[in-house]
């Protein structure tokens, strides 16, 4: 495994874990979705821990030693379980870097008090006394105005860099979508924070065109520039855009697959983010021991891609930004919606027909929306267009506008079949 | 010879009937169904001569009581002679008790339930697993265990008895010589038979469909923010609204004429292609196809696959029509069921689904062009409100047929529309599919944004290079402006766009004719369409 340093001197594993994916008792995800087909994977069902368990074990095992939770994810029940896997581990404290977050989004979350009953449950659910790396979460989701609310205005900022000095956090770090100012604003005053680290989106498609994708977005060949001329270790996040990068895509594997036949395209995205020296660890969440196995021997050790594939990367990021897919992740940060719609399923199933390598024909689309959302109840038709998932999106998706325009689509489908 | 070529006839319609529910091609199954009232006539007329054939070969309910008495009594030959028989008391009175009952139903406007006694009727409705078919057929099946030949159809089904009284004197069937004296010994073992079936008439209970009413409503948007991700809201199907009218599938012209033309058979419930046909528990039009909107509405690319079903031309074949030419009811919208009353929030769901643009959010609250509704019911299907859609559909006493214009009237009908204060009109196919109301670009954006632009003719009042774009990113088919610029024709004219206006002018001016229009300066310089749309959407913000 390759290994690098934190600001405090520590070796980490290049492969970090990303716990917002976790397994669970049907055989399917907690957050988000898996594999090819779209829909095949969401579930609020109970985690199973005891794969769980055993998959940080073997991580563990493999030299993996980062592990990358947050009070809000999978419904709020990451932190316990993956708390709970490490502990069964047997592992002493400090063989492992634990990193969760402040993330306080609901407002009724904005007071101090709050925040810090949100840490002492992390230090309670994890079953540790203190945290490797704690990061302010999404800090430029919602604007700067909420950036301010969450962090500045209510002192959780200065709490932070206490907790800090108290030892009680190791490093302190944030994680950033959304608006450039906020990011812009930490960095300006790095002199005083001293950030030990940042987690930024980074892959080959946000390095260079992360702009195109949205307007609002900064470059992840920007972000990493800013940060490493500062000497901030980057911790990456979605290096395979929520499996977008990974699972097979006609458009990719034609740049791609001519340069190495055998390695899937999940090797390719890693790779990638492992060439550039001052990324610390690349997190995925990898919710099958697969996954993990795949991603542990992409990184045993990680080869650097060379000039030529840094190319041929670059020409797949153009391909991919040609198929106009929704940018969705899956990170289920929208759910769950009010009137119980099922949005990254709609947007899933929306990209796997665009990125299908023939268009599929109409009854085939059916088919396949049935599929990727069985309740009727739950598909983009009912929608109301309220838009409260609209801030909850960190790549500022306008889930509304595209819901409205799927469910069109969908209807012009269904009346070309009603009209055989 | 002549029974082999009885049993292939019998078992082929009773395959065509069957198969038409599992969906084989409706078209020629149907027509030579005796249902059609043209063969039904033919069949008629041929009683007299041949005997019962309908019974014996044609009607699925007569075959299917011959397969079981074939399966339970395979000894009993002569089954068929029983009609001859001299009749008992008992069985002559069941007979007419059932066709007066039969008779007074469908006078009093119970046909619905009259209906319920007749072969095809309960067929239709047991392959439909609506449940008081199912039981009929049951009950058929057993009668004809017990009675050891077609009970139901010498006894109970009044279309049985019109053949019954027909064939009395037929020409070529089996005759009873003057001396007998009924023993029934020809009729097999267990010869007598006593008839107990009075009171067997009737359905078998309604099943209440609305056994979703009462269920969890759904979850309303919750008073404080969300804290973790992932999950979902509890979801539920909405109740039935209680419909001042039942809506009727299109070409269902009159509501009486329906409901005594209609026979219950349930082709066109299977047929359905939008899945919002569902058979009516209201007694009146018992087993009757009605809309449901729960599970589908009435697809408007549908070519009126129920009327293609239809055996009996209740529902007439109108396929020449476009979809949205039939008015089936309209929409009725109450505002305190409605979410934006009871959880507070914008809800766009119905408008947007709208697939006539018939619904208009007006100062927040969802207003129905009534003129412009088809009651296809694509609102009530969408409408998130529970345990009750806030907007349903009433249907029509008679449906309304909007005959689609040519485009020199349409052109007319939108003008005049413009000219009433309407800005901006689309309108395809001969039908007005989008208006909207409003100043400035906002009103045309609009209909880009809802896809009404498509292959559509566009009527607004003012056009500019800005809106030009716009109907050419929309791919609009022609475009007629009160006032147009040059610039603007130049610009639809390059892009294949054709144009015409009442008047032409230089260039646009803005609102107080001071200075040029805003819109058109924002995308000075411009040339491609789609980045003057992006600029405009921009500019406008939305």
């Amino acid at each position: 495994m390759t290994t690098r340093f934190t600001a405090d001197g520590r070796k980490i594993s290049l492969l970090g874990y990303g716990a917002m994916r976790l397994p669970t008792v049907d055989g399917k995800h907690a957050t988000g979705r898996i594999g090819g087909k779209p829909g095949a994977g969401y579930s609020a069902a109970d985690i199973d821990q005891k794969l769980l368990d055993s998959q940080v074990r073997l991580m563990l095992d493999s030299g993996v030693n980062y592990f990358d939770t947050s009070p809000a994810y999978c419904m709020g029940r990451s932190e316990a379980c993956l708390g709970r896997a490490l502990k069964a581990s047997g592992r002493d404290r400090g063989e492992y870097i634990v990193a969760t977050k402040l993330s306080n989004f609901a407002p009724q979350q904005y007071p101090l008090d709050k925040c810090k009953e949100m840490f002492e449950n992390s230090l309670k659910f994890l079953q540790t006394d203190y945290i490797d790396n704690y990061l302010l979460h999404s800090i430029g989701n919602g604007g700067f105005e909420t950036f301010s609310k969450r962090y500045l205005e209510n002192g959780a900022l200065e709490w932070c860099l206490k907790l800090r000095e108290e030892k009680r956090i190791r490093n302190l770090g944030f994680s950033y979508h959304g608006d450039p100012k906020a990011f812009e604003w930490c960095l300006d005053r790095h002199g005083e924070y001293k950030w030990d680290f940042c987690q930024i989106q980074m892959n080959y498609v946000d390095w260079l065109h992360a702009k195109e994708v949205n307007e609002r977005n900064l470059n992840a060949k920007y972000l990493y520039e800013r940060l490493t001329e500062l000497k901030i270790p980057v911790v990456v996040m979605e290096p395979l855009l929520g499996g977008r990068l990974a699972r097979y895509n006609y458009a990719l594997a034609k740049e791609l697959t001519p340069l190495d036949p055998e390695a899937s395209l999940a090797k390719w995205a890693l790779r990638f983010c492992g060439t550039y020296p001052n990324v610390m660890t690349i997190l995925s969440g990898m919710t099958f021991t697969e996954h993990i196995e795949e991603n542990v021997a992409t990184c045993s050790p990680l080869k650097p891609c060379s000039a030529d594939e840094l190319a041929a990367l670059e020409r797949a990021a153009l391909a991919l930004l040609k198929l106009n897919t929704i940018p969705c992740n899956s990170c289920n940060y929208c759910m769950p919606c009010p009137y119980g719609l099922d949005i990254p399923a709609i947007l899933t199933f929306r990209n796997a027909v665009l990125t299908a390598k023939n268009f599929p024909p109409a009854r085939e689309v059916l088919k396949m929306y049935a599929a990727a959302v069985p309740e009727e109840l739950r598909r983009a038709d009912h929608c109301t267009g309220c838009g409260r998932c609209r801030p909850h999106c960190p790549q500022s998706i306008d889930i509304p506008g595209e819901l409205a325009e799927i469910d069109s689509w969908i209807d012009a489908l269904k009346n070309e079949e009603a009209g055989r | 010879m002549k029974n082999l070529v009885k049993g292939a006839v019998a078992l082929a319609m009773l395959g065509c009937v069957t198969a038409a529910f599992f969906g084989a091609p409706t078209g020629l199954a149907c027509r030579v169904q005796p249902a059609a009232t043209a063969v039904f006539l033919v069949v008629l007329l041929l009683t007299p001569l041949v005997g019962r054939l309908f019974c014996e070969c044609l009607c699925p309910l007569g075959v299917i009581q011959s397969i079981v008495n074939w399966l339970f009594h395979p000894t009993t030959k002569v089954r068929r002679v029983c009609t001859r028989l001299p009749e008992t008391k008992a069985q002559q009175t069941v007979r007419w008790t059932v066709l007066a009952v039969f008779a007074v139903l469908v006078v009093t406007g119970f046909g619905a339930v009259g209906w319920f006694l007749t072969p095809y009727s309960i067929y239709g409705k047991a392959l439909t697993l609506f449940l008081p078919g199912l039981v009929m057929l049951a009950v058929v099946v057993v009668l004809a265990v017990i009675g050891k030949g077609r009970f139901w159809c010498n006894w109970i089904c009044p279309v049985g008895t019109l053949f019954n009284v027909l064939s009395k004197k037929s020409l070529i069937c089996h005759k009873v010589g003057k001396g007998c004296g009924n023993c029934r010994a020809c009729f097999g073992k267990g010869a007598t038979q006593e008839n107990d079936g009075a009171g067997e008439s009737g359905g078998g209970g309604m099943s209440r469909r609305d056994t979703l009413k009462g269920v969890a409503v759904l979850a309303a948007a919750e008073a404080a923010d969300k804290t973790t991700d992932g999950g979902f809201a509890p979801v539920s199907l909405p109740g039935v609204p209680a419909r001042p009218a039942p809506v009727l599938p299109p070409g269902a012209a009159d509501r009486k004429m329906f409901n005594v033309k209609c026979v219950a058979c349930g082709l066109c419930i299977v047929n359905c292609r939008g899945g919002c046909l569902s058979a009516s528990t209201s007694l009146k039009r018992l087993g009757q196809p009605e809309m449901d909107f729960r599970r589908g509405w009435c697809l408007t690319g549908c070519k009126y696959a129920c009327g293609k079903a239809c055996p009996t031309g209740a529902i007439a074949p109108v396929e020449r029509l476009d979809r949205r030419n039939v008015h089936m009811g309209h929409a009725i919208w109450k505002k305190d069921l409605c979410i934006r009353t009871t959880d507070g929030v914008e809800c766009t769901a119905c408008s947007r689904k709208c697939p006539v643009g018939a619904i208009h959010i007006v100062e927040g609250f969802p207003v129905v062009d009534k003129g412009a509704c088809i009651g296809c019911g694509a609102c009530e299907h969408v409408c998130p409100a529970r345990p009750m859609p806030a907007i349903f559909v009433k249907g029509f006493e008679r449906q309304r047929i909007v005959w689609p214009m040519d485009e020199s009237e349409l052109l007319a009908e939108m003008k005049t529309l413009v000219a009433g204060g309407v800005s901006c009109v689309a309108a395809r196919d001969g039908v007005i599919v989008g208006r909207e109301t409003g100043r400035g670009i906002k009103p045309i954006l609009k209909l880009l944004a809802e896809k009404k632009l498509a292959h559509a003719l566009v009527v607004d009042k003012v056009i500019g290079r800005a809106a030009a774009a716009i109907c050419i990113v929309g791919k609009a088919k022609k475009v007629h402006a009160s006032i147009m610029g040059a610039d603007a024709a130049l610009l639809l004219k390059k892009h294949g766009v054709e144009c015409d206006a009442d008047k032409t002018v230089p260039k646009i001016l803005n609102r107080d004719l001071t200075d040029g229009c805003p819109m058109e300066q924002t995308i000075e310089g411009l040339d491609d369409p789609v980045e003057m749309v992006k600029a405009l959407k921009e500019k406008t913000g939305l």
